[in-house]
């Protein structure tokens, strides 16, 4: 009966053990998630404040709500993701080994955003998401589409494409807490002069 | 009778012969100053310095004048050394220690023979004893002779006659070297000058900079045979005067300098039949630019550009070439920026006010390098390879110093960028080159003006880590985005086209890799791009450019 007793103990206790692990694994994916939303969200806000050096100042940046952020992984092969990581000149500055050499400390939960960006999560006056059949009243202005946000630590890389013709890929770095862009390639490569 | 007679006899003509050999012995004893040349390098320590002096200074001077004006003003003909007339467009003058001495060319004769260079000496010993000397240097070439193979005869009176068998001295050839600083001119010159510069040349001599006497002949104590008589004194060395042999040499005509001056090769060349007329072009050009130094290196670029390429055309008053591989197209672009063409000015008043004056940019930038003119520019197309980067330049600047001391840029155009991009991406480039080329002319003349150190900042920066990418272009993202949008849009001329375009336009190549491109906005860097990308290819994705394909 002791015996029946302690086996009895001992699988309630496994099981606890297993229920308690099971409810962690679950708790810290959806702290990524989280995370990886509140990151992207904290990255645009950033990225498009009004910035006093710009020699062109605008009101607005705007976005197109759908995006291909849940896609984010296949840029990290990328030509263009790649050469920010291998040519750009700020990269060394900011970028460990094992950031620049391993692509996937750069994978996040990307496939738990959702396909459209939601202007609620938006505290920056200038940035705003609009559908794709949207007019700019300035026609000189772009509407860009965000492809891919990948983190890794402090450091985001941002890939933005105008009409699916022109990708380019920047570097972020978090400095007192704001995202600060660093240096960008562009995907068909600028030339030199 | 016969044992008298002959001894009277020898007697006699003992006594005759006796009498004749002390006087033969007095007269060589009186007369002989011959020296034993026996000093070593080491033993001459003379303070000494020179200049040119001209022909009216010397008779200005009052024991000078009557010497001088005896000998120049007429052939000398009573002398041996036939028919001695002095040139007098150079008068070296070497002042050693308390002695002057003057050296003269002597003008060739007819009856002369070629192979020789003949100068005249003069040294003033005091107001009334003078040394004359004749040397004579073997000629090796051209413009050159052999100043260590002279031979020299002392000469006397102003009739320069040589000395008698026994009255001259033995001068001697004494290999030393001393070198002073040779003024260039002018009583007070103060040898701060260089070679052609235009103060000297003003001054009639573009000999000024450092000067030296390789051989010397020294003489010691009095020289009676000498018009003067007065016994030698002074001159350092116990009364022995050390005499530079310094030559006047032939005076090159400026053309022959100028084709002196020049590679051989390239010499060779411009000399050759078949290049008659463009020879006749370029002495022209040397002549009414009073053969400076900024038209003497545009000149050997015209050769060398013409030996490379003999249908390059030249711009000889806007000092660019352009050669034959450079399109109709492309020649459009460029010759829109030149005065006579439609004028277009390189607009800087974006600058900040140190750069603004310093760039004196009011006129064109291809007309500021005919105005102020050590500089020109070359216009080339070539196939041009992947920088380190991997990239192909759409084109490159290339400035380097020219082999007659100018300075040159070229600007090298992608000849596949060149068939892609649109007129409005190539005026863009073409003033992003010029931008290039005038930063380096203005670093090259200014070291030490506001570029240069603006250009010594960014480097320091980017040395300590505290910036990137490369200077010229980072100074060009600070300070000349304006400029360059302006001009473009000035060149464009299409008032369909917002400005903004062209300030797009105007960040290309490395200005992109700079803190200020970074701190666009990140859809206007996306536009930028895309604006670039549009007019370089000529067309993307359908989108239509806003300049046009000329080039194809």
């Amino acid at each position: 009966m002791k015996f029946n007793i302690y086996i009895l103990m001992l699988i309630t206790v496994c099981a606890c053990k297993n229920q308690f692990h099971d409810n962690t694994i679950k708790q810290s994916k959806e702290f990524k998630k989280i995370n990886y939303e509140n990151e992207v969200y904290k990255l645009l806000n950033d990225a498009y404040r009004y910035n006093p050096k710009s020699p062109i100042k605008t009101d607005h940046a705007f976005i197109y709500q759908q995006n291909t952020l849940n896609e984010s992984e296949k840029f990290v092969q990328s030509e263009l993701f790649q050469r920010l990581l291998n040519t750009a000149n700020c990269v060394p500055h900011y970028l460990s080994k094992e950031q620049i050499e391993q692509q996937e400390v750069w994978i996040n939960d990307f496939k738990s955003f959702s396909k459209g960006f939601n202007q609620k999560f938006v505290t920056n006056n200038r940035l705003q998401f609009v559908s794709n059949d949207y007019k700019v009243a300035d026609e000189n202005r772009f509407i860009t589409e965000v492809s891919a946000i990948l983190f890794n630590e402090n450091k985001a890389i941002m890939i933005i494409n105008y009409k699916g013709v022109i990708f380019s890929a920047r570097l972020y770095v978090k400095e007192n807490g704001f995202y600060k862009g660093k240096c960008s390639v562009s995907d068909p490569p600028s030339a030199a002069e | 009778m016969i044992g008298t007679k002959p001894l009277s006899m020898f007697r006699k003509s003992y006594l005759y012969y006796l009498f004749f050999t002390v006087i033969v012995l007095i007269s060589i004893s009186s007369c002989e100053k011959d020296e034993i040349v026996d000093v070593q390098h080491g033993e001459l320590d003379p303070k000494i310095s020179g200049r040119p002096v001209s022909i009216n200074e010397l008779l200005s001077q009052k024991n000078l004048r009557d010497k001088i004006s005896n000998i120049t003003s007429r052939s000398i003909t009573k002398s041996s050394v036939n028919n001695i007339k002095l040139d007098t467009t150079l008068i070296k003058m070497i002042q050693v220690d308390s002695i002057t001495h003057y050296t003269f060319k002597i003008l060739p004769q007819e009856s002369d023979s070629t192979s020789v260079l003949k100068n005249y000496i003069l040294s003033v010993v005091n107001d009334s004893t003078f040394i004359q000397i004749i040397a004579e240097y073997p000629r090796l070439g051209t413009d050159d002779y052999d100043k260590s193979n002279v031979s020299m005869t002392q000469v006397f009176g102003d009739d320069l006659l040589p000395s008698f068998v026994k009255c001259g001295m033995t001068l001697t050839l004494l290999p030393a070297l001393d070198c002073y600083t040779w003024s260039c001119g002018g009583s007070t010159g103060d040898g701060t000058h260089e070679n052609g510069d235009s103060e000297c040349k003003a001054k009639g001599s573009d000999r000024a900079g450092y000067n030296c006497v390789t051989s010397w002949t020294f003489v010691r104590g009095s020289s009676p045979c000498d018009n003067g008589g007065g016994a030698i004194s002074g001159g350092g060395g116990g009364g022995r005067i050390y005499i530079p042999i310094d030559p006047v040499e032939d005076e090159l005509s400026e053309i022959e300098s100028f084709y002196n001056s020049i590679t051989t090769y390239l010499n060779t060349f411009i000399q050759s039949d078949a290049q008659l007329d463009l020879k006749q072009e370029l002495e022209l050009y040397l002549e009414q630019e009073n053969y400076s130094t900024a038209a003497q290196s545009f000149a050997e670029q015209v050769i060398k550009a013409k030996w490379e390429d003999p249908n390059a055309e030249i711009d000889y008053q806007f000092k660019s070439i352009e050669d034959s591989d450079i399109p109709d197209c492309l020649k459009v672009i460029i010759d829109k920026f030149k005065p006579d063409g439609n004028g277009i000015s390189v607009d800087v008043t974006g600058l900040t006010t140190g750069l603004y004056t310093e760039l004196n940019l009011a006129g064109d930038v291809l007309e500021l390098f005919d105005n102020d003119g050590n500089y020109g520019l070359r216009f080339k197309v070539e196939t041009l390879v992947p920088n380190r980067f991997g990239q192909i330049p759409n084109a490159q600047t290339v400035s380097g110093l020219t082999e007659s001391g100018g300075r040159m840029s070229e600007i090298i155009f992608d000849q596949n960028y060149l068939n892609n991009a649109t007129d409005l991406a190539l005026a863009r480039t073409v003033i992003h080159e010029l931008v290039h080329a005038y930063i380096k002319y203005q670093l090259a003349n200014q070291p030490g003006g506001d570029m240069g150190r603006a250009i010594d900042e960014l480097f320091a920066q980017i040395f300590s880590g505290l910036n990137f990418g490369d200077p010229q272009h980072l100074l060009m993202a600070n300070a000349f985005v304006d400029a360059i949008a302006n001009t473009l849009e000035e060149w464009h001329n299409d008032p369909s086209v917002s400005s903004i375009e062209y300030t797009r336009m105007a960040w290309s190549g490395g200005m992109r890799n700079s803190q200020a491109y970074d701190d666009l906005e990140d859809n206007e860097r996306l536009a930028t791009e895309f604006r670039d990308q549009v007019e370089s290819l000529g067309t993307t994705a359908g989108i239509s450019p806003l300049g046009i394909n000329t080039c194809p």
